[in-house]
């Protein structure tokens, strides 16, 4: 049973109007828009205010990706790796905002090992930084006065030996 | 859009996927970033707190906390050592911490702060929400509070360089899927107790040095290995013609087993037996013979002996080292052909002792009776690199153990077993 010419096609619009269609089978990642297929709700396109174009073709290519299925164990071992492959490089976005589009996206849509992979890139990309150089980074207002934060330095002092 | 505060947008969820995904005391520091941020930290529901990872500034650097300011003698924590500061972290954050946590690590090399651990033990055995709990002392031999026996809830247990004391009231872990205990010191009836009374349990690592189990030498022979399972009550009469019987909770994860050192001695048979009858799920089957180290009686197993035993799923069959100096073995061999009607591979090894007799075992096997019309049926040449084989896949098992269920004993004392009867 070939996938591509039978599985039905599903189509997604995003929230500034451009519109996708994706097969249902690789759609279906989705739990979000599985649970809508599943209430009926999928017939005409649907809307998904929360994603923007550019976000919806980045989610439409990792969920394409993760829905190649081996063909025996040889070939499993090798696009195991090839996944691998794919999840770095995907991640590896050239605007730091698209990672967080992402994150969102992935969180609304609820594809979890998405999910998993965005929040892992966001962590790594705050590991290691001190106090200072996240705020910096994602500039958070730090609205502590000196005193407030002096509190709060020595309350958490277990976190800053 | 570029100016906007991204990372603090997040939904909290998010936020406390993050946090958990970096080292604890990074997600405490964000406590200071922002008004907003202070308090994120402490709702994250993994908490991982390991010695390798634990980061100490020199003695003159930490400031002294509030709580400290007004309880301890100043500068008490600067004077404490690392592994101090680490079990002091642990006590802050379990303080400060609100909302359920459902993981919790907690690795130390050795420790010399055991009554603070007991009651970080007992403290969090109060939690419901705790899944998965990991302790590990490397080799320090922590005595484990009773306590470690009200998680109820766990999922995941994982324990290093523990000793158990027994607890006679132990009424199991009812969601455990998980055990994870190399370098235990446990009492045999302990463990008994422990594996049979968690009925979900899929993946079993024992690594137990035999002397810990209070036997004199060499450790445990698969007998004794499955005499820990007498505690069943079923199991208690294993009289011929009982083994048919079934166990009120069968093996139903139960779908890998390696079982190491089995001599199909009388004994040892009927237990078999009596897993392969109380494992309605298996697929594979890997057995390694232990008769070359062991003065064996054997028995045989004629198919009609066992009429409860199907093995409806079974698809793989592995016999290594094959000692073939009685019928026992064959006839095992023949009852599974006769009775897994799905089997599709079966190898076998001879021992390199029994290398001679490689032919005679095949043509015994390819003319016995089949369930399946589709087996392949390999005898092999020995290896004589079996050992040292058998021991890296048993690494390799360990690293895939989400898969199955999987009885390991002993790997090392193979290993050197093995070495000994090649001199």
């Amino acid at each position: 049973m070939s996938s591509s010419s039978s599985s039905k096609m599903i189509e997604l619009r995003s929230s500034d109007g451009e519109t996708f269609h994706v097969e249902e089978t690789v759609v279906l990642q989705s739990e979000t828009i599985k649970q809508m297929i599943d209430d009926d709700c999928a017939n005409a396109a649907i809307p998904l205010p929360n994603v923007t174009s550019m976000t919806l073709a980045k989610v439409i290519e990792y969920i394409k990706k993760h829905a190649e299925k081996p063909k025996d164990d040889d070939d499993k071992k090798v696009a195991e790796e090839d996944l691998k492959k794919f999840d770095a490089e995907f991640v590896k976005v050239d605007q730091e905002s698209m990672l967080f589009d992402l994150v969102r996206a992935a969180n609304y849509l609820n594809i979890k090992s998405l999910l998993d992979l965005t929040c892992q890139a966001v962590a790594d990309s705050i590991k290691d930084l001190s106090v200072e150089e996240v705020r910096k980074k994602f500039n958070i207002q730090n609205d502590f006065t000196p005193e407030e934060e002096a509190k709060v330095r020595k309350e958490n002092a277990w976190a800053f030996d | 859009m570029r100016g906007m505060d991204r990372l603090s947008y997040l939904p909290l969820s998010i936020i406390e996927t993050i946090l958990c995904l970096i080292p604890i005391q990074e997600a405490g520091r964000t406590s200071i970033l922002s008004r907003e941020w202070r308090y994120h930290w402490t709702k994250i529901p993994k908490l991982v707190f390991e010695e390798k990872n634990f980061q100490v500034s020199t003695v003159d650097g930490a400031e002294s906390s509030i709580l400290e300011q007004k309880h301890l003698e100043p500068n008490e924590r600067q004077k404490m050592d690392k592994k101090s500061k680490l079990i002091y972290a642990v006590g802050q954050v379990l303080l400060m911490h609100d909302g359920p946590i459902h993981e919790f690590t907690l690795s130390l090399l050795y420790t010399n702060q055991r009554v603070k651990i007991d009651h970080i033990i007992t403290h969090l055995s109060r939690k419901t929400s705790i899944k998965k709990l990991r302790l590990d002392f490397a080799y320090a031999g922590y005595r484990l509070p009773s306590s470690i026996f009200s998680f109820r809830q766990l999922t995941d247990l994982c324990l290093i360089g523990c000793c158990f004391d027994h607890q006679p009231t132990f009424y199991g872990y009812g969601n455990l899927e998980s055990l994870f205990l190399p370098h235990v010191n446990i009492p045999t009836r302990t463990l008994q107790q422990i594996l049979s009374s968690c009925p979900l349990l899929k993946t079993v690592f024992l690594n137990i040095p035999g002397s810990y189990i209070c036997r004199s030498n060499g450790g445990l022979t698969f007998t004794e290995l499955f005499e820990l399972f007498e505690c069943l009550p079923v199991f208690e009469d294993r009289i011929e013609g009982r083994v048919s019987r079934e166990l009120p909770t069968p093996f139903f994860h139960l779908k890998y087993l390696h079982i190491y050192d089995v001599c199909f001695t009388r004994k040892e048979e009927l237990i078999l037996a009596f897993l392969m009858k109380n494992s309605p799920n298996l697929e594979k089957l890997k057995i390694l013979d232990g008769a070359m180290s062991v003065t064996s009686t054997g028995s045989s197993s004629r198919v009609d002996c066992y009429p409860g035993i199907m093995l409806e799923h079974l698809n793989e069959l592995e016999i290594t080292d094959l000692v073939n100096n009685n019928k026992a073995r064959l006839d095992f061999v023949k009852l599974i052909l006769a009775r897994s009607p799905v089997l599709k591979k079966v190898r076998i090894v001879p021992h390199h002792n029994f290398h001679h007799q490689k032919s005679q075992i095949s043509e015994i096997i390819l003319g016995s009776t089949r369930a399946s019309p589709e087996v392949q049926i390999n005898v092999e040449d020995s290896c004589s690199s079996d050992w040292l084989v058998m021991y890296i896949q048993l690494l390799d098992i360990c690293s895939v153990l989400e898969t199955g269920f999987i009885l390991i004993y002993e790997p090392k004392l193979y290993l050197k077993r093995a070495k000994f009867n090649k001199t």
